[in-house]
């Protein structure tokens, strides 16, 4: 029973990886190893090298200084961050929102069983995100003192140790949310709140990182004396990795203990929880209103409820709402100062800092990407608009609007903040509006083409087409690519020519895609929704 | 009002249906039976316009389904066999995006709303969110969204299922008065008490062919209609 749950499990969240969403067929094997060698690239690339490069900086400095503990210590708080960043946004939804839980929980399966086969999915997830930290420091750690057996054992037990960790702090966390949003009318209010006060956290924790790590490795000896008495469950996980055994003894049966608690607590409540978060409770009807809407504004207006009703669709899809206007204060404060930089590392280049505020404004618009799982989202309720009386290519037209309207606002406040940061000239500032603008279409539109081409409708947590999705990735890393390659074409054609006409041009060329994927959605897009 | 010439749909190479003709004039309730599988489903779909078939034609008051999709669902209401709504809307929501695309006026859908909620009791529910809706509560809150734009044809697909005995009743109470005033219901059932009580005319689907139809008298005789369908079965 457990293995066909966990089967069950393991099958969502490594489906687009097994079976083609378009066909609803398995994929040959040469394309699922194909897709799953393009994820493990980009984890142990992208991610791993960031924190090997990290690694190889501190590594040797903490064996000179003879503090290997700090070493690991440090790395096991990265770990930890990113373990807990990565997996708790989907404890709650995964473990209490997910649809089958009332098909589950109505057969002969003990609620026990249920419960592991959900966890195993979140420590899972948890592993992968703490070891995509933990484990480029092991390596460079041989790599910098040479291979010991307890060294192997010690970094083993700590890898594990680390990912227990994080399943427990991301079931805590997912608790108090379950628990918290079951006594408020806007639950997804509260989970947003909460979770972004969590995101504030860490990005407060990102942004200072790079100096805490200057000033560690500098004074490392000081910091090393004030963890050890300061927070002593730090110096003993460092201790752990370094192989020694009564730490790895000790801190294996704490977590084990936890592990245990947080078994029991939310086993206890697993029920309840989930029997509760369906209830309808006191809520009065109001008079029916009825201000009549265009079909537009209607099908506009569905997109949105849809949006502000899941937690996880606005945190991984509507981040960049919040995150722009907040660059626009960082540029206001720092952008000066920033482009100044940038002007200055490539003195050749004409305002080289207006190109790059360009680039990076681009960036933190892919964050908001509503439109890649919307058709995917429609699931088993796609038979509605298709028995309306409305031209499906409104439908499709309501889902790049939202996506445009979460981030064009915003945009044109950072776009307009980074003019006066930078002093623009106003051929510049036409070209720093313009281009993020038209790019944001661009993003939109190939986001929904791309999400009209791998829909996945057969989910049982939003969670799948939301996160598990092949097509957020690509059209994620399509939105980054293409920033950096406007970037690099400056690099080969800025010599010759200023960076307001460049980005000018560069607008055009962006705009001819625009018309032609417009194009497609508009003749094919209804046709594809229609079939599916 | 509704016409169905030689309709055929395959999925692979299996045929669901198999050049199935029927018509359905105003004033109508033509009930559907057929066993599981039998290719009921898979034709109201074709006939609402959110399946495409391979070969044959669809006709909703004189509009080709295929030609001229949007005028024909203008005049439709369609209550599929599991009302899987928008769980993030609330009841009220969901009936008034309904009533937005139907181009339905703000004091007729009050009325109506108003109206068909306390026939259906949930009035006290339509400020909920559907995701914290029963099966029955979201079959109650399907049928009033497809009743709210006056239709001239709805179909239905097994529409009792979930249904309070209550709510059974009062549904077929307003299926009688829809067909009394001009409009027609093509509906598919397992129930054939109601299906013989309630139906005008009846036709059985069988592996995808329609095997027989006409009107209650025309099918039964002076069997029982479980007798003739199960006898048709075989």
């Amino acid at each position: 029973m457990v293995k066909t749950l966990v089967k069950k499990q393991m099958t969502e969240i490594f489906r687009s990886y097994i079976i083609n969403p378009k066909t609803n067929k398995l994929r040959s094997k040469g394309s699922s190893i194909g897709f799953i060698v393009l994820f493990v690239f980009i984890m142990v690339v992208f991610l791993g090298g960031t924190f090997g490069a990290l690694a190889m900086t501190m590594c040797g400095v903490m064996t000179s200084e003879n503090l290997i503990w700090l070493y690991f210590a440090m790395f096991s708080i990265l770990a930890l961050a990113l373990g807990i960043f990565g997996s708790v946004f989907n404890t709650y939804s995964g473990l209490y929102l997910s649809k089958d839980n009332d098909l589950l929980l109505a057969m002969p399966i003990p609620a026990s069983v249920i419960v592991f086969s959900r966890l195993l999915s979140v420590y899972l997830m948890g592993l992968m995100y703490s070891s995509v930290a933990i484990v480029p420091a092991v390596v460079v750690f041989f790599i910098v003192n040479g291979f010991s057996l307890m060294g192997l054992v010690g970094c083993i037990t700590l890898i594990f140790d680390l990912s227990v960790v994080v399943l427990v702090l991301s079931c805590a966390l997912g608790w108090v949310v379950a628990k918290v949003s079951r006594k408020v009318k806007n639950k997804s209010v509260v989970t947003v709140v909460l979770s972004l006060g969590f995101i504030g956290i860490y990005y407060y924790c990102v942004y200072n990182a790079q100096n805490v790590i200057n000033d560690l490795i500098n004074n490392a000896v000081v910091y090393g004396e004030s963890i050890r008495k300061y927070a002593y469950v730090f110096y003993v996980l460092g201790r752990v990795g370094e192989g020694k055994l009564i730490p790895m003894l000790a801190v294996t049966l704490i977590v084990a203990a936890l592990a245990l608690l947080t078994w029991k607590v939310i086993l206890s409540s697993f029920f309840d929880i989930v029997a509760t978060s369906k209830s309808i409770g006191n809520i009065k009807s109001k008079a029916v209103k009825g201000n009549q809407k265009s079909v537009f504004a209607a099908l506009l207006s569905r997109e949105f409820d849809h949006f502000k009703a899941s937690p996880t669709y606005m945190l991984n899809c509507g981040l960049g709402t919040l995150l722009i206007p907040v660059s626009a204060v960082l540029v206001l404060v720092k952008g000066n100062e920033l482009g100044q930089m940038f002007d200055n590392m490539l003195v050749s280049y004409d305002s080289m800092g207006v190109l790059m505020a360009c680039v990076v404004l681009c960036m933190v618009a892919t964050m908001n990407d509503s439109v890649v799982p919307s058709i995917s989202l429609e699931g088993k309720t796609l038979w509605i608009v298709k028995s309306l009386p409305t031209d499906l290519k409104y439908v499709l037209y309501a889902k790049i609007v939202v996506q445009l309207i979460l981030t064009v606002p915003a945009l044109l406040l950072c776009e307009i903040c980074a003019a006066i940061a930078l002093r623009m000239s106003f051929l510049q500032t036409v070209a720093v509006i313009l281009f993020p603008m038209v790019f944001s279409v661009f993003y939109a539109l190939f986001g929904l083409m791309i999400g009209l081409k791998r829909p996945n409708l057969t989910w049982s947590n939003e969670i799948t087409p939301i996160k598990q999705n092949i097509s957020v990735l690509i059209v994620i890393f399509a939105g980054w690519g293409y920033a950096a390659l406007v970037a690099g074409g400056y690099l080969l054609c800025g010599l010759f020519i200023d960076v307001g006409n460049y980005l000018l041009a560069v607008t055009l060329i962006t705009a001819v895609p625009c018309v032609f994927i417009y194009r497609w959605i508009k003749k094919v897009g209804p046709a594809i929704l229609a079939a599916l | 009002m509704l016409v169905i010439e030689n309709l055929t749909k395959k999925y692979g190479e299996k045929v669901a249906v198999n050049d199935l003709s029927l018509h359905i004039r105003p004033g109508e309730i033509y009930g559907f039976i057929g066993h599981n599988g039998a290719g009921k489903t898979t034709t109201l779909k074709s006939v609402v316009g959110i399946l495409k078939f391979d070969s044959g034609e669809i006709f909703i008051d004189g509009n080709s389904i295929k030609d001229e999709p949007l005028k024909c669902k203008e005049k439709i209401a369609y209550i599929p066999d599991n009302p899987d709504l928008y769980d993030y809307m609330t009841g009220t929501k969901y009936l008034n995006f309904i009533a937005d695309i139907f181009k339905v006026d703000e004091k007729k859908r009050r009325e109506k709303i108003d109206e068909y909620a306390e026939i259906f009791g949930l009035s006290d529910d339509l400020g909920a969110p559907i995701a914290s809706y029963s099966h029955g509560m979201k079959q109650k809150l399907a049928v009033i969204s497809a009743l709210i734009h006056d239709p001239k044809l709805i179909i239905m697909d097994e529409p009792f299922v979930g249904l309070d005995p209550k709510a059974a009743h009062t549904l077929k109470e307003i299926m009688r008065k829809i067909c009394d005033d001009g409009g027609a219901i093509f509906f598919s059932t397992h129930v054939l008490e109601v299906a013989e009580k309630l139906c005008d005319k009846i036709a059985i689907i069988k592996d995808g062919r329609l095997i027989r139809s006409g009107t209650m008298e025309d099918v039964k005789g002076d069997d029982s209609l479980e007798e003739v369908f199960l006898e048709l079965e075989g």
